[in-house]
C-alpha cells in the first residue's frame, strides 16, 4: 500500500507541476490588444477580415512612433462562432495576455456572451463587426460598436426597396440563426409600418444548402423584390438557385451580401444585387485611398468593409492610448467615449452614449463581378 | 401544382443525397462501422477535383478519373495507418476514430486550401429547360443518372462478380470467410477504396452545386447517414431509395409545414424510423433477400 | 466499509489537488472550474456509455435540457440558483428516462443514433422555441450561485465549491457502481444475454442508468450555466457531445477517475494546443485518432500499465517486499 502512496505522490507531483505551473505566468511586456472571433469553421472569412484589419492598424501605429516606447502587440483567439469558447477565449485574453483592450466578435451572440467578461474586469471592447441592436442595449458602458446595426441596415434596404426602386411586393428570405431572425424582424416591422408588408417570409437554416422549396414558395406569391438575410455562403447558392429558377427579382441584403466571396461564388446571378457599405475601394477621399493603397500592397487584395470597421477601431484605441497612455483602462475607455467625429475609414465616427456609431452608408450595385457605387 | 413541384426538386435534392450516402453504406455493409469521416473525404474529393481541373483544364473527364481515384488511395492510406487495429475493437472506437480524421481532413482542407468555399467550373449546362412544366437543370439530371447507374453497376458488382461475392461472404461471417480463403485485411482496403472513390465522385457532383469549402463535410456526411439509415443501412438500393424519399420529405415538410423546421422534421423522421423500422423503410417493403444482398446480422 | 487502507491515498490526492484552488491566474482557474464542470458531465456519461455499454452521441442535449432548465427557472421565475439545480438536474433525469424508454425496442448503433437526433432536436427546439428559450439571442444575466446569501463570483470561491460539488457526486458515482446495481451494468455491457438469464432485469436497469446519467449531466449542465451566466443554442451541438464521449473514451471508461482524468487530459491539451493557432484542431485530432487507435484503453490504461511497469521494477518490488506487513 505504502508503493501505491509513492506511485501515486510522483505522479500528482508531475502532473500538477505540468498543471499549475503555468498559472503562475509572469505579465507579458508588450502591449496587448486583444482580437477575439471565429478564425476556423463557417464565419473564418469575417474573423479573418477583422484580423488583418487590426493588423494593419497595428502596424502603422508602431511603426509612427505616436506611443511613444510602447510597442502594441496583438493577440487573437479562435472562438468559433461559438459563444462558450468565445467567454472562454475572452477570459484568456483579459487574464493571461493581460489586454488593454479587445476587438470583437463577430457573431453577435458571441459578443454577447463575452462582453460580460471585460465588463467583469473593466477593459474596453470595440465590435467591428457585430450588428445586433442588443449588443449595447445591455447597460455595459465597456462595450463599443463601430460597425452598423441591423436596426439602421434593414432602414436602409427596405427604404430602398419601397421608396427608390419602387418595389411593393416584398419576400424575405432568412437565416434560422440570432442575426437573421432578428434582421427580418426588423424589416418586417419597418416595411409593415411604411404599408407594404412582405408578401412571403421563408426561412432556412444554417448548413442547409438546397433552398428550392422555400424558393417555390415564395415564387408562389410572385414577388418583385427578395431580401436576403442571410451569410455569404447560403447567400450565394440561393442567388442562383434564382437565377437557375427564372425567378425575376431584385435581391437586396445586408452583410453578408457585402463580403467579395459573395460575388465570386454566385457568379454571374450576383450582378444587379443591392447591398449597403460603410467603405467603398473606390473612395478618393485621401485617408482612405492611402488605406486602400496599404491594404493592397500589404495583403495582395482589395479590403473589405470588415477590414476597415476593424482598423477604424484599432485606431480609435490607438488615439485614446496616445491621449491618457496604457496604465488606467478605465481612462482608456472615458477616452474612447469621448471620441467625437473621428476620422475613421468608414466614415465620421462619434460614439452616442451607449457606445453606438451610428453613420451612413452607401447603397452599392454589383455590376460585372464587382461593387459599384448605385 | 405545387405540390408536383416540390416533389420534383425533392427527387433532385435526393438524388444528391442517393450518392452521398453510397461510399458511406458500403463500409458500413462490409464491416459493419460507421465512417464519420465519409463527409470529408467527399468534400476532399471536391477540392483535389478542383486541383486536377486547373491542371488539366481542356480533359474533364481526365479530372472526374483521376480525383476518386485519389480520394480511394488516401482512403486506403487511412485505413492501413489506423483503423486496421480497431476492427476487431468495439464499433464505438472506429466511430471516435474516425470522427477524429475528420477534425484532421477538415482542419488540413482548411489549411490547404483556406477557409472559402470555392465555386467549380460547370461542366454541364446550368441553363434549366422545362419538363411537364416544371424546369430541370441538366447538371441535377445528369447527377440523377449517375446515381443510378453507380448503383446499378455495385448491384452488378456484388452479386454476380467473384470479388463481390467475397465482400459480401466477409461482411456476413468474417472467420467464416477466411476459413474459405478470403483474405480479410486487403478485402477490406479494397472496400474502404471503394468507399473512397464512390465519396471522390460524390463530392465532384456535388460541388458545383453546393460549392465545395472545408467545412461542407459535416453537412454532406450528415446527408449521407441519413439516407443511408432511413432506406436501410448497408444495403445499396435502401440507401438510393433512402436519399431520394430524404429529399422529398425535406421539400414537402419545408413547403407545407414550416421552412425553419426542416432539419428538426428530417431528425425526428430519422428517430421514427430508427424506432420503428431499424433496419430502414426498405426492409418494410423488400422482405425477400434478392433485391437486400447483405443478410441482415445483430 | 472501506478499510483506511484505501482511503488513505484517496485522502492525499484530494488534499492535493485542492492546493489548485490557490494558483493566482484567474484564466487557469476558470479552466480548472470547466474541468470541475466537464468531470461530472463525463460522469454521467460514463455510467451510460462505460459502464452499461450504450452508446451516446446527444449527451450535449442534456447539458442543454439541465442549463436551460435552471436558466428559465432562475431568471423567469426567481428561483434561488440552487434550488433551480436540483430542480434542472432531476428534470434532466427524467428526460434521460424518457429518451431511454427506446432501448427496450432498439440497440446498438441505432439506439446511438436516437440520440443523436433527440439532442439536435433540444438544440433546433432551444433555437426556435424563442418563448421559453430566448431563441437566437439566449438567456443572459443568469444569476451566480449562492448559498444563505453568500455568493459565489469570484472564480476561486465557485472552485472550492465545485471542487466540494464534484467530491459528493464521485463519492456517490462509486457507491452506485460498486453497488449491486452497478456491478448488473456492468454485466448488462459485457453479455445482456446472460445477464438476463441470471435474473437481472435488463430493459429496467438500462433504464435507471439513463436516468443517473441523466441527472449527472443535467446537473453539470446547470452548474455550466450559472458559470457563464449566459447560454445560446450554439454552445449545445454534436462537437459537445463528442468532446465529452472523447473524455471517457480517452480517460477510460467504465471506470471512475477515467472521466475525471478524460476531463483534464481534454480541456488541458486544447488549451495547450492554443499557441499553435489555426494547426491546433489538427494536432487535436490526430492525437485523438492515434489514442484511439494505439491507446484504446485510455489513460487510466496507460497509468495502470505505467503503474504496473513500476511495480515490476526491481528496487521498488524489494523495498515493497520489506514492507509487506503494513
Amino acid at each position: 500500500m505504502k508503493g501505491k502512496v509513492i506511485c501515486l505522490v510522483i505522479v500528482l507531483t508531475l502532473g500538477l507541476s505540468l498543471i499549475i505551473l503555468p498559472g503562475f505566468a509572469m505579465d507579458k511586456k508588450d502591449i496587448v490588444i486583444g482580437v477575439i472571433g471565429p478564425m476556423t469553421l463557417s464565419d473564418a472569412a469575417s474573423g479573418i477580415s477583422m484580423r488583418d484589419g487590426v493588423e494593419l492598424g497595428i502596424d502603422e501605429i508602431n511603426k509612427s512612433g505616436k506611443l511613444a516606447g510602447i510597442n502594441l502587440k496583438m493577440v487573437v483567439v479562435d472562438d468559433e462562432g461559438n459563444p462558450t469558447k468565445s467567454i472562454s477565449g475572452n477570459r484568456r485574453l483579459v487574464y493571461n495576455e493581460k489586454a488593454i483592450a479587445v476587438i470583437g466578435s463577430v457573431a453577435s451572440s458571441c459578443t454577447l456572451a463575452n462582453m460580460q467578461v471585460t465588463q467583469e474586469a473593466g477593459i474596453p471592447q470595440i465590435t467591428p463587426v457585430s450588428s445586433s441592436p442588443a449588443v449595447t442595449q445591455k447597460g455595459n458602458k465597456w462595450i463599443f460598436r463601430v460597425a452598423i446595426t441591423d436596426a439602421t441596415r434593414a432602414k436602409n434596404i427596405v427604404e430602398m426597396a419601397l421608396e427608390k426602386l419602387g418595389k411593393k411586393r416584398l419576400a424575405i428570405l432568412y437565416i434560422s440563426s440570432d442575426y437573421g431572425i432578428d434582421g427580418t424582424k426588423m424589416v418586417v416591422d419597418i416595411s409593415t409600418q411604411m404599408g407594404y408588408p412582405p408578401v412571403a417570409v421563408e426561412s432556412f437554416n444554417e448548413g442547409d444548402r438546397d433552398f428550392s422549396s422555400q424558393l417555390l414558395k415564395i415564387k408562389e406569391k410572385n414577388p418583385d423584390a427578395l431580401i436576403l438575410w442571410s451569410l455569404y455562403e447560403p447567400a450565394a447558392l440561393i442567388t442562383k438557385q434564382v437565377a437557375q429558377m427564372g425567378l425575376d427579382v431584385q435581391i437586396l441584403g445586408p452583410g453578408g451580401l457585402t463580403n467579395p466571396i459573395y460575388v465570386e461564388l454566385a457568379g454571374e446571378a450576383a450582378n444587379g444585387v443591392i447591398v449597403f457599405l460603410s467603405y467603398h475601394p473606390s473612395s478618393k477621399e485621401p485617408h482612405i485611398l492611402s488605406f486602400t493603397e496599404k491594404f493592397k500592397e500589404k495583403y495582395g487584395r482589395i479590403p473589405d468593409h470588415y477590414n476597415a470597421q476593424a482598423y477604424d477601431a484599432v485606431m480609435i484605441i490607438g488615439a485614446a492610448l496616445e491621449k491618457v497612455g496604457v496604465d488606467d483602462p478605465s481612462k482608456i475607455r472615458d477616452a474612447i467615449a469621448s471620441a467625437k467625429n473621428f476620422k475613421g475609414i468608414s466614415g465620421i465616427i462619434s460614439f452616442d452614449d451607449i457606445g453606438e456609431s451610428t453613420r451612413e452608408e452607401m447603397p452599392i450595385q454589383i455590376r460585372n463581378g464587382k461593387y459599384e457605387l448605385f | 401544382m405545387i405540390f408536383f413541384e416540390q416533389i420534383i426538386s425533392g427527387l433532385v435534392t435526393g438524388s444528391i443525397y442517393s450518392l452521398l450516402g453510397l461510399g458511406f453504406t458500403m463500409i458500413y455493409a462490409c464491416t459493419k462501422r460507421i465512417n464519420f469521416a465519409h463527409g470529408e473525404l467527399m468534400a476532399l474529393g471536391g477540392f483535389v477535383g478542383l486541383v486536377f481541373i486547373e491542371i488539366f483544364p481542356s480533359c474533364l473527364f481526365l479530372s472526374f478519373v483521376l480525383g476518386p481515384l485519389t480520394i480511394g488511395l488516401i482512403a486506403i492510406i487511412i485505413e492501413r495507418l489506423f483503423l486496421r487495429r480497431l476492427q476487431e475493437a468495439q464499433p464505438l472506437k472506429i466511430v471516435i476514430a474516425t470522427i477524429g480524421l475528420s477534425v484532421v481532413l477538415s482542419v488540413a482542407m482548411q489549411i490547404i486550401w483556406g477557409p472559402y468555399p470555392k465555386s467549380y467550373p460547370n461542366f454541364i449546362s446550368e441553363k434549366p429547360f422545362s419538363f411537364i412544366g416544371v424546369k430541370i437543370i441538366p447538371q441535377n439530371l445528369f447527377i440523377f443518372l449517375i446515381s443510378i447507374s453507380l448503383m446499378i453497376v455495385l448491384q452488378c458488382f456484388f452479386l454476380y462478380t467473384k470479388k463481390g461475392r467475397a465482400l459480401r461472404a466477409l461482411s456476413q461471417d468474417r472467420y467464416a470467410a477466411r476459413l474459405m480463403g478470403i483474405k480479410v485485411g486487403q478485402n477490406i482496403s479494397l472496400i474502404y477504396c471503394i468507399s473512397g472513390i464512390l465519396a471522390g465522385i460524390a463530392g465532384m457532383f456535388m460541388a458545383p452545386i453546393y460549392f465545395v469549402s472545408s467545412s461542407i463535410g459535416t453537412f454532406l456526411g450528415l446527408k449521407a447517414f441519413i439516407a443511408a439509415v432511413i432506406g436501410g443501412l448497408g444495403s445499396v438500393p435502401g440507401t438510393i431509395a433512402g436519399g431520394f424519399f430524404l429529399g422529398i420529405v425535406e421539400n414537402l415538410s419545408s413547403g407545407f409545414i414550416s421552412s425553419k423546421y426542416k432539419s428538426g422534421i428530417s431528425m425526428l423522421f430519422l428517430v421514427l424510423v430508427l424506432l420503428f423500422s431499424p433496419k430502414g423503410l426498405l426492409s418494410i417493403f423488400h422482405k425477400v433477400n434478392l433485391l437486400k444482398w447483405r443478410k441482415s446480422k445483430k | 466499509m472501506k478499510s483506511i487502507k484505501h482511503i488513505f491515498p484517496l485522502f492525499i490526492l484530494i488534499l492535493t489537488l485542492s492546493i489548485i484552488g490557490f494558483i493566482p491566474n484567474i484564466y487557469y482557474l476558470h479552466l480548472f472550474n470547466l474541468i470541475l464542470i466537464y468531470s461530472i458531465f463525463s460522469l454521467g456519461l460514463n455510467i451510460l456509455t462505460g459502464y452499461t455499454g450504450i452508446t451516446s452521441f446527444g449527451h450535449a442535449g442534456f447539458f442543454a435540457l439541465g442549463a436551460y432548465a435552471t436558466a428559465i427557472l432562475s431568471t423567469r421565475y426567481g428561483v434561488p440558483p440552487i434550488l433551480s439545480i436540483f430542480f434542472a438536474s432531476f428534470f434532466t433525469g427524467i428526460a434521460g428516462f424518457i429518451i431511454g424508454l427506446p432501448v427496450i425496442r432498439i440497440s446498438g448503433i441505432y439506439l446511438a443514433m436516437v440520440t443523436l437526433g433527440s439532442a439536435e432536436f433540444i438544440r433546433l427546439l432551444a433555437l426556435n422555441w424563442d418563448s421559453l428559450t430566448g431563441g437566437p439571442v439566449g438567456i443572459s444575466n443568469i444569476p451566480a450561485l449562492s448559498i444563505f446569501g453568500c455568493y459565489f463570483k469570484s472564480e476561486r470561491s465557485l472552485f472550492f465549491f465545485l471542487y466540494v460539488i464534484l467530491i459528493i457526486s464521485t463519492f456517490i458515482f462509486v457507491r452506485i457502481t460498486n453497488s449491486r446495481f452497478g456491478k448488473s451494468l456492468i454485466a448488462i455491457k459485457d453479455d445482456e444475454q446472460a445477464a438476463e438469464s441470471i435474473g437481472i432485469p435488463c430493459a429496467k436497469n438500462k433504464l435507471i442508468s439513463f436516468f443517473i446519467s441523466g441527472l449527472y449531466s443535467g446537473l453539470s449542465g446547470a452548474l455550466y450555466a450559472h458559470f457563464d451566466r449566459f447560454i445560446h443554442p450554439a454552445s449545445f451541438t454534436f462537437s459537445l457531445s463528442v468532446l465529452v464521449l472523447c473524455m471517457v473514451i480517452l480517460g477510460g471508461m467504465g471506470t471512475v477517475f477515467g472521466s475525471i482524468l478524460g476531463a483534464i487530459l481534454i480541456v488541458i491539451l486544447l488549451e495547450y494546443l492554443q499557441p499553435l493557432g489555426d494547426y491546433r484542431l489538427f494536432v487535436y485530432g490526430m492525437l485523438l485518432v492515434i489514442m484511439i487507435s494505439y491507446f484504446p484503453q485510455g489513460l487510466i490504461g496507460i497509468l495502470k500499465e505505467v503503474s504496473g511497469h513500476f511495480r515490476k521494477n526491481k528496487f521498488i518490488k524489494y523495498y515493497l517486499r520489506k514492507n509487506e506487513n503494513i
